[in-house]
């Protein structure tokens, strides 16, 4: 399967990655910088939508990068650099919401108090179509930790089930079935959605290609 | 192609793995069938959202210099913050590093003290030497006492460190992925101590060993190195 992929997809983007990470190995700071700059905000965005918590998410974030910089050398560049760092990225996630879970008793993880920020602020215009991003965000909100991340890396970071699978650690064939129970959860909640409410994101799509 | 049937490929659509003539007929059935058309409407615009809704929040512009920083900040003590930042030239290295940290025995900022650290596991555990090593501030700045209360002598990190490498290996994991392992589950066993109430010893003294055995890597609170990492081309 090809899924579209922001960061190096292409054999020269890889090439372009084992060159930097070659840098950053021989120790060059401007190397290690860039690496940051790349990934850093698709990476915060993913764990915030994780943990929901901008502090939690920033500390994660900054665990992530040390970590994956300690272990640099066992990169492999068949293999993306991205994939390596959400990976550690989504462990560390885990261990927080777990230590989290503990403090606060035994606590379902969907019951986590979660940062509030209002409705999402959508980069479609129209207010139903507002209303029914806040319905579907707040149903991935309720998704168990490896369903969200399914979900938000299938997504929004355009990652092949492959690449889930190797980022969660589930085998394939789980990592699928929890892309089709977020998914059904997903579509459970704008079962009130009427044909004229569902048109309007079919224009939507349409116009954002 | 009856609904049931339809209903089935809805992933296999999403995920894009079916083949482009079961598409066809899939979107054929949906041209069709209103139930499924909106079946499959409802799946879309759940997608679409994921897809396109910008995030309300960002990181501040000073991320990267704060991890910079962070990763260049001199020695202090290792329990008010991890402070390895380090960027090893090997996982062979980072497990010394590591350990060595622990028991504080060499000082920061010495490549050389480092590659001589690293000679010395190498001899253990009979690696060629590592050629390049980059350790630019290691945890390290407590002594061997007031990290172990005293109880452990400094070879005992060595040692342990030593001993779960060889367990992994015995196990059937390659030297590459055991030296990861033990040191990816170092650095959890550092993340747990930096976060213990300070006066309160975070180090498990006397076990150390179990310590990081006990973090094996079927533990769910350890870090596993993806096994991808060391495949070749299995990447797409
Ligand atoms: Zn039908």
């Amino acid at each position: 399967m090809e899924v579209a992929s922001v960061l190096s997809n292409t054999k020269a983007d890889r090439a372009a990655e084992k060159l930097l990470v070659d840098r950053a190995l021989a120790g060059e700071g401007s190397a290690l910088r860039e690496l940051i700059d790349l990934h850093k905000d698709r990476l915060f965005a993913f764990i915030w939508r994780m943990v929901r918590d901008h502090h939690d998410a920033e500390d994660i974030c900054q665990d992530a990068f040390l970590k994956a910089f300690a272990s640099l050398k066992s990169f492999n560049s068949d293999y993306r650099f991205s994939t390596w760092l959400f990976t550690i990225a989504y462990r560390v996630c885990l261990n927080k919401m777990r230590r989290k879970r503990a403090l606060t008793g035994d606590v379902d993880f969907t019951t986590l108090p979660m940062e509030t920020v209002g409705v999402p602020e959508a980069a479609m215009q129209s207010e139903d179509a507002q209303q029914v991003g806040a319905l579907v965000w707040e149903a991935v909100e309720k998704l168990s930790p490896p369903q969200r991340a399914c979900v938000l890396l299938f997504y929004r970071h355009e990652m092949s089930c492959q690449e889930l699978s190797r980022i969660v650690q589930l085998p394939l064939a789980t990592v699928k079935s929890h892309l089709h129970r977020a998914r059904a959860k997903l579509r459970e909640m704008l079962e009130p959605l009427t044909e004229k409410d569902l048109q309007v994101f079919r224009n939507l799509s349409t116009r954002a290609g | 192609m009856r609904c049931v049937d339809a209903r089935q490929l809805f992933d296999a659509y999403l995920n894009g793995e079916l083949s482009s003539s079961m598409a066809t007929e899939l979107q054929a059935h949906r041209v069709k069938c209103a139930d499924c058309r909106r079946e499959f409407a409802l799946l879309e615009v759940s997608g679409h959202v994921l897809r396109v809704d910008d995030d309300p929040v960002a990181l501040d512009d000073n991320f990267t210099d704060r991890l910079i920083a962070c990763m260049d900040e001199p020695k202090s003590p290792w329990t008010k913050r991890l402070r390895w930042t380090a960027f090893v030239g090997a996982p062979l290295a980072a497990a010394a590093v590591v350990a060595m940290a622990f028991v504080g025995v060499f000082d920061i900022g010495g490549k050389g003290q480092v590659a001589g650290v690293i000679t010395s596991v190498e001899e253990v555990l009979g690696q060629p030497p590592v050629p390049r090593v980059l350790v630019d501030a290691p945890v390290a700045g407590d002594s061997a006492t007031s990290v172990s209360g005293g109880a452990q002598a400094p070879d005992g990190w060595f040692n342990n460190v030593r001993s779960d490498v060889a367990e992994k290996q015995r196990r059937g994991e390659p030297l590459q992925r055991a030296l990861d392992l033990t040191v990816l589950q170092l650095i959890d066993i550092l993340e747990e101590a930096k976060r213990a109430p300070q006066g309160q010893n975070p180090l498990p003294v006397g076990s150390d060993a179990k310590g990081a055995s006990d973090r094996s890597d079927d533990s769910d609170d350890t870090l596993p190195v993806p096994e991808g990492a060391y495949n070749s081309n299995t990447d797409r």
